[in-house]
């Protein structure tokens, strides 16, 4: 009777151990049990609230550009995205297909982000997101999120109203359905603020407790002083609470035009948000927040200078491209040479 | 919900003029029940909403299992939203929490049917309540005790066995 609970069931039963150990005695028991563990490792970590940051697989917005609405998907950066060729995201369609019963693979064309190893696709002539395994070549499809509100997989929906301002809708896991769009605590504070959100895969981060942050700039709504300001914005994806966090401030006063490719958003080893910050004279600042009140504190400076050669002419830029959250790697390059550099041991 | 709270707790199965629903089981008994139990059951609660006469029937669930899971819900159902500070309400929630308790005391054939009927019915509360007790059973065990314990056959070659626990080595102790 055991043998045969149906793998969905067992997985339920499964995600309640609080012990990565138990599940795998478990998973030494027979070997139906052993697939179905193996085939759901993912949803198997012990998240309380089944949120599982690493499926977090894109922050959806809509823009307003040239006078009418733009859906947009922001790239969240995987662990996967380096092994993942536009050659090998080809492939993955054709299962696709198959599943399908002979839709055409072709029009989900556009690999969208990619997080432990699943891949979503999307494309302009398909509807929907495909959401596929490149290694076990399952699919599952979903609703653009950016037409409709479907119950689908775990991410999360930034979507905004006619003013642009970014409402947030999340995924909300308890219910299996999308929750209700709530506006950003930006909003709310003040009405000359108008958040825009960036949109570089930098600037989107998981912390712990399943709080998403997101780098947004706030636009001082008419004239004033005309000043950009930079705040995080931040959703705790369980309660689907959202609020802002200021940026260090010193880093305000030092009164540069703090410009969307000079900060970066980056999580430490314990999950707490950290803030990038390229300085003059190739110089890279980690700050980390610390506790609820908006303090931050340098954690530590890298010098890219040591990284390259000094005959390397003087015109060079430092370009942060992305930060991968399992390795604590920061990716970039210098004039085009890629760099990785580690956070946590500054190298 | 407010008419129920203000009589006295636990049995209040109802005044007459409360709305109640029929299920059917796959044995064919019958049960009466109140619609706001009931609806814990987002199955039946669709069904309801569907319309239809004659009893809701439920082919999955033998009438055994479907009366423990309206023990579940007529218990859960009773409570009324809690009202924060009151004594009460804290009482309740300490009844409740032993009522659950008591509910998973059955053996463990009983329990696999109420976690296939909890998720058939999605009754949410019930079957994060009968996963979590099994949980709670196999956590400290070894896989062999596992498997003693569910009674499934071990299928997996010597070979294999020794193969998975040097993989495991440390997990297995």
């Amino acid at each position: 009777m055991w043998a045969s609970l149906p793998c969905d069931l067992l997985v339920d039963i499964l995600r309640r151990l609080d012990s990565a150990s138990a599940v795998v005695r478990c998973a030494g028991a027979c070997k139906p049990w052993r697939r179905a563990i193996i085939a759901n490792a993912s949803r198997l970590r012990p998240y309380p609230d089944r949120f599982n940051p690493n499926l977090l697989l894109g922050f959806f917005h809509r823009r307003w550009l040239d006078g009418r609405h733009v859906a947009r998907l922001q790239y969240v950066p995987g662990p996967f995205e380096d092994l993942l060729s536009s050659d090998v995201a080809a492939d993955t369609t054709v299962p696709a297909a198959a599943a399908r019963g002979g839709v055409d693979a072709a029009s989900y064309d556009e690999p969208l982000s990619s997080r432990d190893g699943f891949l979503l696709l999307g494309g302009s002539a398909a509807g929907d997101l495909c959401l596929c395994n490149p290694l076990t070549g399952s699919c599952s499809f979903v609703p653009n999120p950016a037409a409709t509100f479907g119950p689908i997989c775990k991410y999360m929906l930034v979507t905004g109203d006619d003013d642009s301002t970014p409402g947030v809708g999340v995924f909300s896991c308890a219910s299996g359905e999308w929750g209700p769009l709530r506006w950003s605590a930006v909003a709310e504070e003040d009405d000359r603020f108008r958040p825009y959100l960036c949109e570089e895969a930098k600037d989107v981060v998981v912390g712990r407790d399943s709080v998403v942050y997101c780098l947004v700039e706030l636009m001082v709504g008419f004239a004033h002083d005309g000043r950009e300001h930079w705040c995080v914005l931040a959703v705790d994806v369980r309660t689907e609470r959202t609020w802002t966090v200021q940026l260090q401030e010193r880093l305000m006063a030092l009164d540069l035009r703090i410009r969307c490719s000079m900060i970066a958003l980056a999580t430490s080893e314990d999950g707490r948000l950290s803030l990038i910050l390229k300085r003059q004279g190739h110089k890279i600042d980690v700050w980390v927040l610390i506790g609820g009140d908006g303090r931050w504190m340098l954690r530590r400076t890298i010098d890219v200078q040591g990284f390259i050669p000094y005959y390397w002419p003087h015109f060079w830029n430092v370009r942060i491209s992305s930060f991968c959250p399992r390795s604590g790697c920061l990716f970039g390059d210098i004039d085009g040479q890629d760099i990785l550099i580690n956070l946590d041991r500054g190298s | 919900m407010a008419a129920a709270d203000s009589c006295d707790g636990i049995s209040t199965s109802g005044g007459g003029w409360e709305k109640t629903v029929t299920l059917v089981s796959s044995d064919d008994a019958r049960f009466e029940v109140r619609e706001a139990a009931a609806s814990l059951s987002q199955t039946v609660r669709r069904m309801i909403r569907a319309g239809g006469d004659g009893g809701i029937p439920l082919p999955k669930v033998d009438a055994r299992t479907l009366s423990t899971v309206l023990e579940y819900c007529n218990k859960h159902a009773a409570v009324p939203a809690p009202a924060p500070e009151s004594s009460s309400a804290e009482a309740a929630a300490v009844d409740l929490e032993w009522f659950d308790k008591e509910l998973m005391h059955v053996d463990l054939a009983t329990l696999c049917s109420l976690i296939r009927a909890a998720d058939y019915l999605e009754v949410a509360g019930l079957l994060d309540l009968t996963c979590k007790t099994v949980a709670d059973m196999i956590k400290s065990k070894t896989a062999e005790e596992i498997r003693q314990m569910f009674g499934i056959q071990n299928d997996f070659t010597p070979e294999e066995e020794e193969q998975l626990s040097r993989e495991n080595a440390g997990v297995f102790e």
